[in-house]
């Protein structure tokens, strides 16, 4: 199988090798870029298979925004998107899941976690495009809502409902604890280190959102106020 | 200059408005009234009219009234009318006409046309006199102002004969037959009447006639006389002369001239006396309640026949010398009708507006006489003067009104102007967040006031929290990346504990991602509020689920959570209120004292929601209650694990006023810990 291709999008030089060292380390061909005009002269050709990208690239300070929206420009919804960045408020975070990114992790982050993260998100493309039969010990039904953590396919009343990998991980474990998850609990299962109880609430919102997109009445994540969030399944 | 041309730009726009606005206004209000006068008077003059041919009305056929005879002269009985008037008020016989009340305008005069008897035909001597006749009271008095140059008294004791001195002739026809009688004196004061014959010369009886009394005075041109008589004796049929003989000198005692009341070739004739006419006065006596109405009525020989109000009052209505009357009764006896509009002087010399109006009398297709009315149009202009007059004041209270108002307004906005002015100081720095001027005032400018306190306000704690946050931020940057860095060093010397060092070193970088997670925050809060999306929440519900979940989260601390028992809605995000709810929570525990609880209790009162936190513990002293809410609170003690940055209460501080709340801080009165106080608007 051919190396998969990631774009690594990254003005600070240091930072930018120490990833794609490791990336390369797990098989990968790596293009960094350090400026919008590079990755964009070169995506206007090939689009790589994943990217990651920082959003502040020097003075441009939406850099990484236009390069994304550049990219869903060309092939909507098909390259993996994994913004990178160390602005770690709600606002951009929404901003930038809406402007189609599939992951938005904040610095510092371990290689540990990214490269889990590169992995899992190919596995999504993997799966998307494939739509490989499911296998079912990673496959978990309970009510209307199926999902297989191979693929991070799920599916609500049997219509496909497409949630980026940190969605994915806090469903899957929404769908583990009967009694509720809370912000710590969340915590966890998103990503290491500190997560704010307001970036929980922004994921929660967006999962909510793209349900309710193909289920209109969809209700079955339940607020604990102070605690967290809770699955309620028929 | 700033300045002026500030306070100019203030109110001279409006003013200049307002101005022309109340000019307008002005113009239309003098054009309506002058229109509206106009009216008035075409409608008084028609209505005047319509009088004049109603009172006409009533005295067509009557030639009663008019002592009409179609037989008689029509010359002679111009020539030999004499006007008596009624007086209205007592007279005494003093030989001064003032107690008459009729004007010198009345008066007739007599001179050489009238002469009846002169002994030089070309006298040099000028004998004139005025006449005028009046009735009151059953009795007939006459005035007699005499123009002689020479006044010689009767002398009794060496005279008998009565026409030797100055004297009045009078002839009254009494009972169809002509009576003479001679009014003399021999010096002033009151007057001998004697009955003469013919001859003038001698008495018939040789008594004096005591019914006939009369005064003579003296005057700068000759004297005057007043006398009175019976009014019965003129009786029906009014005929009556009066006749002045003089004579100059004393010693020869010679009548020279005698004028009488008719001309001379009618000497032998008596005088009609025209009565003013009871009838015609009666028939009038309700129109002379007519305001600054005159009316008069004329017999077809011009003479007049009843004035009303009175003589006196009538302004001269049927004055020969009033030209535009005579006029109209020429017309009128000329068989037209007429009204005409002019101007004339009042008694006051105020030119006056006057309508007046004539109209024939007929008996069958003749003409009798003619009805004369006249009207000031005074209280017209009374009227439209004093309406403009006020006109004029209420504009000008209402300019000086609103230019008083401009005039406060801008000096209002200067003085809150200069204040603004004073917030910054000369480095840039910002001195204070509280504007005085114009802070309880209930308009536009309070709320610029109190909207500017706001804003500084917020620019205050910014300004607070930019100046503050270096100083916090070096405190609890500087122990993670002291404990790093000795982690670092202690790698270096003992390489064998490095498991425990990078766990340490680990803890410290969380630390230091905790610290920039909340900055990050804190410097986002107002973003993030801005796209929440707002609904409608039940804090009743949301508390209760709240108590129930932070138990669970923190089973070591007690919570105590009183209900409202009713839904508690509010306008705001729920998540967002819940962030607010764990500030203040986290901040409770942080200062719980050991075996305290938190009291959470939810309150309504009319419009507004209350939520209390409130915690067993140490006080907060006043210099931090004062700080609070503005960013950073000095450093107390805080845990590795929980940095203390104090600005949960900024982020709250934030929320509160994102749901259009309020947060206060307070310490317990008991002392026995601290009070959180959220006040929300009710829905």
């Amino acid at each position: 199988m051919a190396k998969k291709t990631i774009a690594i999008v990254e003005d600070d030089e240091q930072q930018r090798s120490q990833y794609s060292t490791a990336l390369r380390k797990q098989g990968y061909h790596v293009d960094e870029y350090s400026n919008r005009d590079q990755a964009e002269r070169r995506f206007s050709q090939q689009l790589p298979d994943l990217a990651i990208l920082d959003i502040m690239l020097g003075q441009d300070l939406e850099g990484g925004f236009e390069i994304c929206r550049f990219i869903e420009q060309i092939k909507p919804r098909e390259v993996p998107i994994l913004f990178l960045t160390s602005r770690g408020n709600e606002v951009d975070e929404i901003y930038g899941l809406n402007l189609g990114a599939w992951d938005y992790q904040t610095k510092p982050i371990t290689f540990e976690y990214l490269l889990a993260r590169v992995r899992s998100l190919l596995n999504i493309k993997q799966g998307l495009a494939t739509e490989s039969v499911a296998n079912s010990s990673s496959c978990q039904q309970l009510g209307a809502l199926a999902i297989n953590s191979a693929t991070c396919k799920v599916t609500w009343k049997n219509q496909g409902v497409f949630l980026t990998p940190t969605e994915f991980a806090m469903l899957k474990r929404l769908l583990e604890c009967p009694d509720g998850v809370s912000y710590d609990g969340f915590s966890e299962a998103t990503r290491q280190g500190v997560v704010e109880n307001n970036t929980i609430n922004t994921h929660i919102a967006q999962i909510r959102h793209k349900f309710k997109a193909v289920d209109p009445d969809f209700n079955a994540i339940k607020t604990r106020y102070g605690f967290g969030y809770k699955l309620l399944l028929e | 200059m700033k300045k002026t041309s500030f306070r100019l730009r203030i109110g001279r726009g409006p003013l200049v408005i307002i101005s022309l606005f109340l000019i307008m206004t002005f113009i239309l209000g003098y054009r309506y009234f002058q229109e509206m006068k106009q009216l008035h008077l075409q409608v008084q003059t028609e209505a005047q009219l319509l009088s004049a041919q109603a009172i006409a009305k009533v005295l067509h056929e009557r030639s009663d009234l008019f002592f009409y005879s179609s037989e008689l002269d029509s010359e002679w009985i111009e020539k030999s009318s004499l006007n008596v008037f009624h007086l209205r008020t007592p007279v005494t016989l003093n030989g001064y006409k003032d107690d008459w009340e009729i004007t010198d305008n009345f008066l007739n005069r007599y001179s050489q046309n009238s002469t009846l008897y002169d002994e030089e035909s070309n006298s040099s001597q000028s004998l004139a006199f005025n006449l005028l006749l009046g009735e009151r009271a059953e009795s007939l008095y006459g005035f007699v102002a005499v123009e002689d140059s020479q006044l010689v008294f009767r002398d009794p004791l060496k005279y008998r004969r009565l026409d030797n001195s100055d004297h009045i002739r009078l002839i009254i026809k009494r009972n169809g037959l002509p009576k003479r009688y001679v009014l003399v004196a021999s010096q002033p004061g009151e007057m001998t009447a004697f009955e003469v014959h013919e001859d003038w010369r001698h008495t018939i009886s040789g008594e004096p006639e005591y019914q006939i009394k009369a005064f003579l005075k003296p005057s700068e041109k000759g004297y005057q006389v007043e006398f009175q008589l019976p009014y019965d004796w003129v009786g029906f049929e009014h005929r009556l002369v009066v006749m002045v003989a003089d004579v100059n000198d004393s010693y020869l005692r010679q009548v020279e001239t005698v004028i009488g009341t008719l001309p001379a070739q009618w000497s032998g004739e008596l005088n009609q006396l025209i009565i003013l006419s009871y009838p015609l006065q009666k028939i009038l006596t309700g129109l002379d309640r007519l305001e600054n109405t005159r009316i008069c009525v004329i017999d077809r020989y011009q003479r007049v026949r009843t004035v009303t109000p009175s003589v006196s009052q009538s302004n001269n209505i049927c004055n020969k010398n009033n030209t535009k009357n005579k006029q109209l009764i020429d017309s009128a006896l000329a068989g037209s009708s007429q009204v005409i509009t002019y101007q004339r002087e009042n008694d006051q010399g105020i030119l006056n507006t006057v309508i007046a109006s004539a109209e024939p009398v007929f008996l069958k297709q003749e003409i009798i006489g003619a009805v004369l009315l006249e009207k000031d149009s005074q209280e017209i202009l009374t009227h439209q003067r004093k309406t403009l007059d006020r006109l004029a004041y209420v504009i000008i209270g209402v300019v000086i009104g609103i230019f008083l108002f401009i005039l406060r307004l801008s000096f209002r906005i200067l003085r809150l102007s200069s204040e603004l002015n004073s917030v910054i100081n000369s480095e840039g720095r910002l001195v204070k967040t509280d504007i005085q001027s114009e802070k309880n005032a209930h308009d536009d400018l309070g709320d610029l006031s109190r909207g500017a306190t706001e804003l500084l306000g917020r620019l205050g704690r910014y300004t607070h929290f930019l100046e503050t946050i270096p100083r916090t931020l070096r405190h609890e940057i500087l122990n993670p990346v002291n404990a790093i860095s000795l982690g670092l060093q202690q790698l270096e010397s003992s390489p064998e504990k490095v498991t425990e060092i990078v766990k340490k070193t680990k803890r410290s970088i969380l630390q230091l991602e905790l610290i920039v997670s909340r900055l990050t925050e804190a410097a986002h809060i107002e973003e993030a509020l801005a796209t929440d999306v707002i609904s409608t929440i039940d804090l009743a519900y949301l508390l209760r689920d709240y108590v129930e979940n932070i138990r669970q989260l923190h089973p070591a601390v007690r919570f105590n959570y009183s209900d409202l028992g009713q839904e508690a809605l509010i306008q705001g995000n729920d998540l967002r209120f819940v962030q607010l709810l764990d500030k203040i929570k986290d901040n409770a525990i942080n200062h719980l004292s050991k075996d305290g609880s938190i009291d959470i209790s939810l309150n309504c009162n009319g419009e507004w929601i209350i939520v209390t936190i409130s915690n067993d513990g140490p006080l907060v002293s006043e210099s931090v209650l004062k700080a609070l809410f503005t960013g950073i609170i000095p450093r107390q003690n805080t845990t590795v694990d929980s940095p203390h940055l104090g600005i949960g209460l900024y982020i709250a501080h934030h929320i509160i006023q994102s749901h259009r709340g309020n947060i206060q801080v307070n310490n317990r009165i008991d002392g026995s810990g601290v009070v959180v106080l959220l006040t929300l608007p009710a829905i």
